[in-house]
């Protein structure tokens, strides 16, 4: 339990970097979409050489199953974080844990 | 700020991964980690320029990494229920990261980057597939015999031995 909280929050790490990177420098939008897109091109190579040899001892239905599943579950997850984020900004509710009222729009 | 909790499902699938025994692969962990800097970084400008002082953002970036160290903790948990094994939760984390690039990350891409976010694609799948040869030079291998895909003659294999 604790090395996922580890991994998870080390892979994750590069959002605080980034965050005070700004800060440091003035990230052109085209670097910022370079860096988008490069992102893209590494994980695509994750999922098919890392990933996809993983589940290879399933059989293929499965494998497809899972695959489905697993793009089902991001759909409706990133669905419920953009109900609650997307629109809703600024007037998100305060005091829920993970909608601490500091994640309002920026401009007010 | 949606960008904010967008790493929350990569998260709960690298907790999913860790509790399998599953390895985590360098290559996908280099992969997210780049993956998340143009998602930072966008909303942080928007931030900075609003007034955020450095502190302030750090602690609110410090926060989400928190949660999402949060979410893989719960996918762990969340793998004995659902009894995902490691293969189960490989095309599971496959499935959704698909979804993802297509939903968030390239769409992205294309707005801030234009026409050349399609060749930086490229430059991170040929640099992602460096790695994943495993050399210690990083230099793309030629691709040889790779394990075939689909084929169901290993039932649990061998984490990416690096024999070819």
């Amino acid at each position: 339990m604790l090395d996922a909280f580890l991994l998870g929050a080390a892979a994750q790490s590069s959002l605080v970097l980034s965050g005070l990177a700004v800060y440091l420098v003035k990230v052109p939008q085209k670097v910022v979409g370079a860096f988008a897109g490069f992102g893209a091109g590494a994980l695509i190579a994750a999922i098919a050489f890392d990933l996809i040899p993983q589940g290879e001892g399933l059989e293929y239905a499965q494998l497809a199953l899972w695959l489905l599943v697993g793009g089902g579950v991001f759909i409706v997850s990133d669905a419920l974080v953009e109900s609650k984020f997307g629109e809703a900004e600024g007037r998100a509710p305060s005091g829920s844990w993970w909608a601490p009222s500091w994640t309002g729009s920026p401009s007010r | 700020m949606g960008a904010v909790v967008d790493g929350i499902p990569e998260s709960l699938i690298f907790g999913i991964q860790v509790a399998s025994g599953q390895s985590i692969s360098t290559s996908f962990l280099i992969a997210v980690f780049v993956s998340n800097v143009p998602q930072a970084l966008a909303p942080s400008a928007d931030l900075a320029g609003s007034g955020w002082r450095a502190g302030k953002m750090a602690l609110m970036w410090g926060v989400v990494v928190l949660a999402c160290g949060v979410a893989s903790g719960f996918g762990f948990a969340a793998t004995d229920v659902f009894g995902l094994n490691g293969d189960r939760a490989a095309a599971f984390a496959a499935g959704g990261l698909l979804a993802m690039l297509t939903d968030s990350l390239m769409p992205f891409a294309l707005e801030r980057g234009g026409t050349w976010a399609g060749i930086w694609t490229v430059v991170g799948f040929a640099s992602s597939l460096a790695t994943t040869s495993g050399d210690a030079d990083g230099a793309p291998d030629r691709p040889g015999p790779r394990r075939p895909c689909g084929t169901n003659g290993v039932a649990t294999p061998p984490r990416r031995d690096r024999a070819w």
